[in-house]
């Protein structure tokens, strides 16, 4: 070790991880292909973070200062409309990547003990995604931004007991307005980053601790598949990954840059066709499906009461599916499979 | 394996590769974004005020403007014509004022001051206080940086 | 074609590529940007807020969109903001871009694999492999 290095080594005691880590192995299969997902993820949150600060340096997050500094980034500020779009197209990215890592774990029932608290971990991650797309989204503050906060954060209120106060809490009042906008500001860049962070660091922890987990057929038979060492095999073979990925986000943010709409009017009609972003459409269809009022309760009510549920069983689904190998764990197979075709087809029924 | 003549192996050469073009794929985006952090901000070139404000004062009196985003003052000389300073101290930048009855310039950071025509005659200011060169068009009193040409 | 020689082409190319992304930098930069803006006259701006003019927006606004508002700070926009490269220079300055980000993405993609192949090939050989975690027994092995 050189001397440098066995300097930093007496005091922080580093090896251990060091060594750790060079030993890490990764299972060769035919679902490895699945592995590479949890990486990208990061990826998307490292440009995520880069880009946030660098738009942060500009944007003004009062109702006079936001359409027009998100509007100055894109026309003054040099390469302003390249980093806007970067950050817009790599939350979509995020997102997208996120589910499909998710649904990978789930199909192939990796949450299995136990791997459990990673799961956890991870719905609590997807969860806090969710909302960074959310809070975002109304930052810009223009006409489209202003329908979605209203209609995303009047949702609460079909809660019982709690809802109106949740939605007043969300947005610092009874309506969208100044206030809202503020605190949106400060949960994007500091809240929602500091809760991230602490559950991914939990959410690796974990991973690291319990290894890298085997497909179910495969830990039955107590078979050992091949494998690779983690450091340089799979992370050069993951560099190549983010590498395709980086050069895709960067083509498509250049080519598909979303535009800036006039600022909001707190006093104007919601214009037409407003929807949500993509990752909320199925969401926003089910409410859609369900009529205003049955039994006297009102329909929204049940139908943010079937969300519940529905995220309820999503996040205990480690603890619901038990017994993977035997038949309730291809029953679940079959429920988890039923909810992705559910999504797909209330997102494209939502876009008709 | 290295061939006794050879300056470095095939494999160390291959990694130089791959590390310089990394390096210059991380330039390449790094660059945009080195551009992106420091606005484009530059003071004008040339500010045109309405000579009506201006034309009322005295020999001697001392009237601000808007220089961009800096305070500028401008003072009627003896032949009728006007001067032009911006109003910053050359110090460590602070806003100067105009103090009529000492008819002096003072800033109140480090007690710099500059007599009517800017220059600094006592504290800490190095160097008097930037001129600017004005010119009478029509009803507009023009003040531009010296040495612009429209 | 020997080893040496595809390397030595290799070196040729990264130049070519380096100097064809410093052209892409110089080029993509639009003067328009950089390019001062007409200070309206007698605003004392306070530091902070936003110094966009909405007259200032005129030269970044997709071709064919309708002009932008008039020189006054209280107009309101009503056209949404397109951003598109407004100059030929700024046109080409994004292709030259692009086609260097992939032409480095496809040279890198074939130098890693290189890597990765010659990293697989060392761990077939059980070479450089690195002694396995102690485990208790029956625990997994990953």
């Amino acid at each position: 070790m050189s001397r440098v290095g066995a300097w930093f080594e007496k005091r922080l005691g580093t090896s251990g991880i060091i060594g750790f880590l060079s030993h890490k192995e990764v299972p060769q299969h035919e679902h490895t292909i699945w592995y590479y997902t949890g990486s990208a993820v990061l990826l998307f949150l490292a440009i995520q973070i880069v880009t946030g600060i660098m738009l942060a340096l500009y944007y003004q997050p009062t109702i006079e200062g936001a359409n027009a500094s998100v509007a100055r980034i894109m026309t003054e500020v040099p390469y302003g409309w390249a980093l806007r779009s970067v950050h817009s197209w790599s939350a979509t990215f995020m997102i997208a990547i996120v589910f499909v890592h998710m649904l990978s774990i789930a199909l192939l029932k990796s949450y299995r003990a136990p791997r459990e608290l990673t799961w956890f971990t991870g719905v609590v991650l997807l969860a806090l995604s969710l909302a960074f797309g959310f809070t975002g989204y109304l930052l810009p503050w223009d006409d489209l931004s202003l329908a979605a906060t209203k209609v995303g954060t009047d949702l609460p209120k079909a809660l019982p007991v709690v809802g109106a106060w949740v939605t007043k809490l969300m947005r610092g009042g009874e309506d969208v307005a100044g206030d809202t906008l503020t605190r949106f500001f400060i949960v994007h860049v500091c809240v929602l980053p500091l809760t991230l962070l602490a559950f991914l660091g939990g959410h690796l922890f974990l991973i690291q601790r319990h290894g890298i987990s085997l497909p179910l057929r495969a830990e039955r038979k107590n078979e050992t598949p091949p494998s690779l060492p983690f450091w340089p095999n799979f992370v050069l073979r993951e560099g190549m990954v983010w590498l395709v990925l980086f050069a895709a986000l960067l083509t498509i943010a250049i080519f598909f840059a979303p535009s800036l709409g006039p600022a909001a009017d707190l006093l104007a009609p919601a214009p037409a066709g407003i929807k949500p972003e993509w990752y909320f459409l199925f969401l926003f269809q089910t409410l859609k499906l369900f009529p205003a009022n049955i039994l006297g309760i009102p329909g929204e009510t049940i139908g943010v009461a079937l969300i519940s549920l529905a995220a309820a069983f999503l996040f205990f689904l480690p603890l619901i599916d038990s017994r993977p190998a035997e038949k309730r764990g291809r029953v679940m197979t079959a429920v988890v499979a039923a909810f992705i075709v559910y999504a797909l087809a209330m997102s494209a029924w939502s876009l008709l | 394996m290295r061939i006794p003549d050879s300056l470095f192996t095939r494999r160390r050469f291959l990694g130089a590769l791959i590390g310089g073009w990394l390096l210059a794929l991380a330039a390449a985006v790094l660059s945009p974004l080195r551009k992106f952090i420091i606005p484009p901000y530059r003071e004008p070139d040339e500010v045109t005020l309405p000579l009506a404000d201006y034309a009322s004062l005295g020999v001697g009196e001392v009237k601000p403007f808007a220089w961009g985003i800096k305070p500028g003052f401008l003072r009627k000389t003896a032949d009728g014509a006007y001067l032009a300073l911006v109003g910053v101290c050359t110090h460590l930048d602070c806003n100067v004022t105009w103090l009529p009855e000492r008819s002096k310039f003072f800033c109140a950071c480090h007690e710099g001051w500059y007599d009517e025509n800017g220059r600094n005659i006592a504290g800490p200011p190095p160097k008097p206080l930037r001129r600017l060169e004005t010119a009478v068009e029509a009803d507009n009193l023009v003040v531009r940086k010296p040495g612009f040409v429209r | 074609m020997s080893r040496s020689r595809r390397a030595l082409i290799l070196l040729g190319v990264w130049l070519v590529g380096g100097l064809a992304a410093l052209t892409a930098g110089v080029a993509a930069q639009s003067p328009g940007t950089l390019a001062p803006r007409p200070v309206p006259k007698q605003e004392l701006r306070v530091p902070g807020t936003p110094s966009a003019n909405p007259a200032s927006q005129e030269d970044r606004l997709a071709p064919g969109s309708p002009p932008a508002s008039p020189v006054s700070k209280q107009e309101r926009r009503t056209e949404a903001l397109r951003p598109a490269p407004q100059t030929i220079r700024e046109k080409w300055g994004i292709r030259v871009f692009l086609a260097w980000l992939w032409f480095t993405t496809g040279a890198l993609l074939y130098l890693l694999r290189r890597l990765v192949r010659e990293s697989d090939r060392v761990h077939g050989l059980g070479y450089a492999t690195p002694e396995p975690t102690p485990r208790k027994k029956g625990e997994p092995r990953f």
